[in-house]
């Protein structure tokens, strides 16, 4: 099967300013809108330890007041003009974005090169931060499978930071000072950490020239350090229990995973989509499948479990494949893990039959073409290859996946979804 | 930007709505039915979610794995969900696939076997649903405000899911006979957007859709208006949770009310312009009391509630509660801030182009118009509409609608009072 419909880098530009800033712009013209991502290189894999959460608070106080724009402008100029803008922070990158009616995308470049240069870390507001942040992380630490999924990682990783949680343990939160914070905004968000995707109704070349004046005054600074970490291979299968106050039980089975530009990669997405059904690229649009998936068949028909799914985040270390399922009341969660072993033996053992690859296939071309719908959902393709390799990772690893055999989908299985490279929790009800 | 759409009605009086848009993201229909827990008798609390939740899961000739597979195998999606007020399906697939999705949805629809099988594997789905809920902050919290606000029985005053009690005790006859009774065409709305030309998109929604021929079903949907009270404060103790969940609210008033879209502004001022609203701005932005503080105000066809959420510390649940209804006062006694009505209003107005971009938000779009009755061209009347709202008459809608003596308070979470 050979891909069809668009790639998602077609005419897609790619540029540079002289500082550094990489620019990947995809001119639309269906509808009036354009989108404006500001993609910085950094996670919480850069956070250093015992101030873990800073990428993430950092992202927060970009928010707060920049050098042109005071505390709370930002979003009341971006929402009167009728814009959408978020920001996130994962494991690899922090990102900050707006979609808003085309006419107005030199406010979202105005705002992004102010927030990049020019951010203020007022004293007062990073102190009424730190109370928001833990209060983020007390929301989370509300829901038992946040709590699980933390220990799982943490368990799963000896060495590398991907085993931290993004927000940050609670106590660098209370402790992190405003000159740490500002140290860490210093290292990373420099131009040349950063890439500008913009999709939608614009002119590329006016656009360019707008980045060069809204960036260009950036100074180019000394790449950060790559952290240095590389987790061993695990060599034993590793258990968390997480014994709570709760109504229901829930078990998650972690293994490690390649990189998202390993030659595996794509073999491992097509054994992700038989185990739980194919995914979309990520900011909705997306199909819910996964009813006539392995585990579904295997945990929630055979009433051991109520759900169950897989998740391969795509990372730039390598990262972790994750089964999730909820424990189904009145079944003992060892009965669910008993069952999920079998049938991560059965992938291994047995070759797909050529109907499950063809299904599998098909549900990724369609969850492709429904990603694409948006310029929102095509900017976040974007900026997650471009930071995993290059903005063709996404359409390379979809093209690979379509030619994968059914040999490969086994191969992988066995190398990657094995009991000693597994590490299995439970949270128990208590 | 003009949305272009075409409105059919269908030979059962089903009604379609479609925008065409050929982008190749594939199609995605959404669609209802007034069949929501408004129709079910409270002793069966629950029925109607229940009975969504198996009409997927087999049909004459079919299993539920066989419906799956037919729609899987080609990437496409079938879901169907129960309300208060209606049973609603959406589907997504590749254009070449609506076909086929639909001849599925009206199999489900009007020929859902029930197997007891697949009743007792549902069953113990939505009970383990019910148990999470039960240890969920933020949905008892919500929960406990709905049970307080609307009389008991009434369509709002509880989750669709049922209880626990209900639940158990829901046998496949009751179900049969809740579907034979109350479940025909009347009153269905399909709407839909995506990579087809209009004409085969109408002849493949009335081939399967349209034919459906029953007469109207058993009863109608009646939500009584409920009773204004002042509700006091109530705790939902979970000490063992890491942080309370606060909801603070009263019923307002129906989407098709006058008064709704100077409420609706009114609610986006007060909890959801920029970052969050007002709301944000004091519990959040200045206090750092929360992470979320926002407001909604729900669209409904009776008199939906209107809340304000926050998730705070339980050592700050009393500063976030009162800076809360202290914004809320401020609203009704000193009126509106320079340029809030203006910005308000070029929200609304210019975030509706991102609002009609996707397919999901063009069919839910459309979907909204018909269920409401809002007209065809509401979009291009709707900054019409809005620059009706002024400052004298969202001050006016504040102080009719946002009481704060008449407002509930729920704190669930580890917070005893």
């Amino acid at each position: 099967m050979t891909a069809m419909g668009g790639q998602l880098c077609d005419e897609v530009i790619e540029a540079a300013l002289d500082n550094g800033v990489k620019v990947l712009m995809k001119p639309q013209h269906r509808s009036p809108i354009v989108t404006c991502w500001a993609c910085y290189r950094v996670g919480s894999r850069n956070d250093p330890q015992g101030r873990t959460g800073s990428s993430h608070w950092t992202e927060h106080m970009l928010f707060k007041g920049t050098a042109r724009w005071g505390k709370g402008e930002i979003p009341r100029e971006l929402s009167k003009r009728g814009g959408y803008f978020n920001g996130f922070t994962s494991e690899d990158e922090t990102v900050y974005f707006e979609t808003l009616p085309s006419e107005h995308l030199d406010l979202a470049l105005d705002i992004e090169s102010d927030m990049m240069m020019n951010a203020l870390f007022d004293a007062e507001e990073f102190e009424a931060e730190r109370t928001v942040i833990i209060a983020e992380r007390e929301g989370a630490e509300n829901q038992p499978l946040y709590l699980l999924a933390e220990q799982v990682r943490a368990t799963a990783y000896d060495i590398h930071p991907y085993r931290v949680p993004i927000i940050g343990w609670k106590c660098d939160l209370r402790a992190i000072s405003r000159e740490e914070l500002l140290e860490h905004y210093r290292t990373f968000y420099a131009p040349n950490n950063c890439t500008l995707v913009l999709v939608g109704d614009f002119d590329p070349d006016r656009t360019l020239e707008r980045a060069h004046s809204y960036f260009g005054s950036a100074p180019r600074q000394a790449p950060p350090a790559e952290p240095r970490a590389e987790e061993p291979a695990q060599s034993g299968e590793r258990r968390v229990l997480v014994k709570k106050p709760g109504t229901a039980s829930y078990v998650i089975a972690a293994f490690h995973a390649p990189k998202a530009s390993h030659e595996e990669t794509a073999a491992l997405l097509v054994a992700d989509a038989i185990l739980g059904g194919a995914r979309g690229i990520g900011m909705g649009g997306s199909a819910h499948l996964g009813i006539t998936s392995r585990l579904y068949r295997a945990l929630v028909e055979t009433k051991l479990a109520v759900s169950a799914g897989c998740f391969f985040r795509l990372s730039v270390d390598p990262g972790l494949i994750m089964i999730f399922a909820t424990v189904r009341q009145g079944v003992q969660s060892d009965q669910v893990e008993q069952a999920l072993r079998k049938e991560l033996m059965n992938l291994a053992e047995k070759p797909v039959e050529e109907a499950e690859l063809e299904k599998a296939r098909r549900q990724i071309e369609a969850q492709w073409a429904y990603s694409l719908d948006g310029v929102t959902g095509q900017a976040y393709g974007l900026s997650l290859a471009d930071r995993l390799e290059s903005c063709r990772l996404l359409d390379e690893l979809r093209s690979k996946a379509l030619q994968v055999g059914r040999d490969e989908v086994a191969q992988v299985a066995r190398k990657y979804l094995h009991a000693d490279n597994m590490t299995i929790g439970h949270f128990i009800p208590s | 930007m003009r949305l272009h759409v075409q409105r059919w009605q269908l030979e059962n009086g089903a009604v379609f709505l479609f925008s065409e848009k050929r982008d190749g993201a594939g199609m995605v229909f959404v669609g209802s039915l007034p069949l929501g827990s408004a129709r079910e008798p409270t002793e069966l609390a629950g029925i109607a979610h229940f009975t969504a939740e198996l009409l997927d899961r087999g049909t004459d000739g079919k299993t539920r794995q066989q419906i799956a597979e037919e729609l899987e195998s080609v990437g496409a999606s079938l879901g169907f969900s129960a309300g208060a007020e209606a049973v609603t399906f959406s589907a997504v697939c590749l254009p070449e696939q609506a076909p086929l999705v639909l001849r599925n949805a009206a199999d489900c629809l009007e020929g859902a076997i029930f197997p007891e099988e697949e009743l007792e594997k549902a069953r113990g789905e939505i009970l383990t649903a019910l148990r999470q809920r039960e240890d969920d902050p933020r949905a008892m919290s919500e929960e406990k405000l709905r049970q307080v606000v609307y009389p008991a029985g009434h369509p709002y005053s509880r989750t669709p899911l049922g209880t626990r009690e209900t639940v158990e005790k829901i046998g496949r006859q009751d179900i049969v006979q809740f579907r034979d009774c109350v479940y025909s065409p009347q009153g269905m709305i399909i709407a839909a957007a995506g990579d087809l030309d209009p004409t085969e998109a109408v002849e493949a929604v009335s081939a399967a859709l349209g034919a459906w021929a029953k007469p109207s079903g058993v009863g109608s949907m009646h939500i009584p208006d409920p009773h204004d009270i002042s509700g006091g404060t109530h705790a939902v103790p979970m000490m063992h949770k890491a942080q309370a969940d606060l909801s603070i609210g009263l019923p307002a008033l129906r989407r098709t009310d006058d008064d709704f879209y100077a409420l609706d502004v009114a609610n986006l001022i007060l909890g959801r312009l920029g970052l969050m609203g007002r709301l944000g701005r004091r519990v959040r932005d200045e206090q750092g009391l929360a992470y979320y503080a926002t407001s909604v105000l729900e669209r409904a066809r009776g008199r939906g509630l209107w809340m304000a959420k926050a998730g705070v510390n339980p050592a700050d649940v009393e500063r976030a509660l009162e800076a809360v209804i202290s914004e809320v006062r401020r609203l009704r006694e000193e009126g509106l801030e320079a340029g809030e009505l203006d910005d308000a209003r070029s929200h609304l107005v210019g975030s509706l182009v991102l609002r009609l971009e996707t397919n999901h938000g063009i069919a839910g779009a459309l979907h909204e118009i018909e269920y409401y009755n809002l007209g065809i061209d509401f979009f291009d009347r709707y900054a019409d509409i809005l620059g009706l709202v002024t400052a004298e008459t969202l001050v006016g809608t504040a102080a009719k609608y946002l009481d704060p003596d008449k407002m509930t308070t729920v704190v669930a979470g580890p917070w005893s009072g």
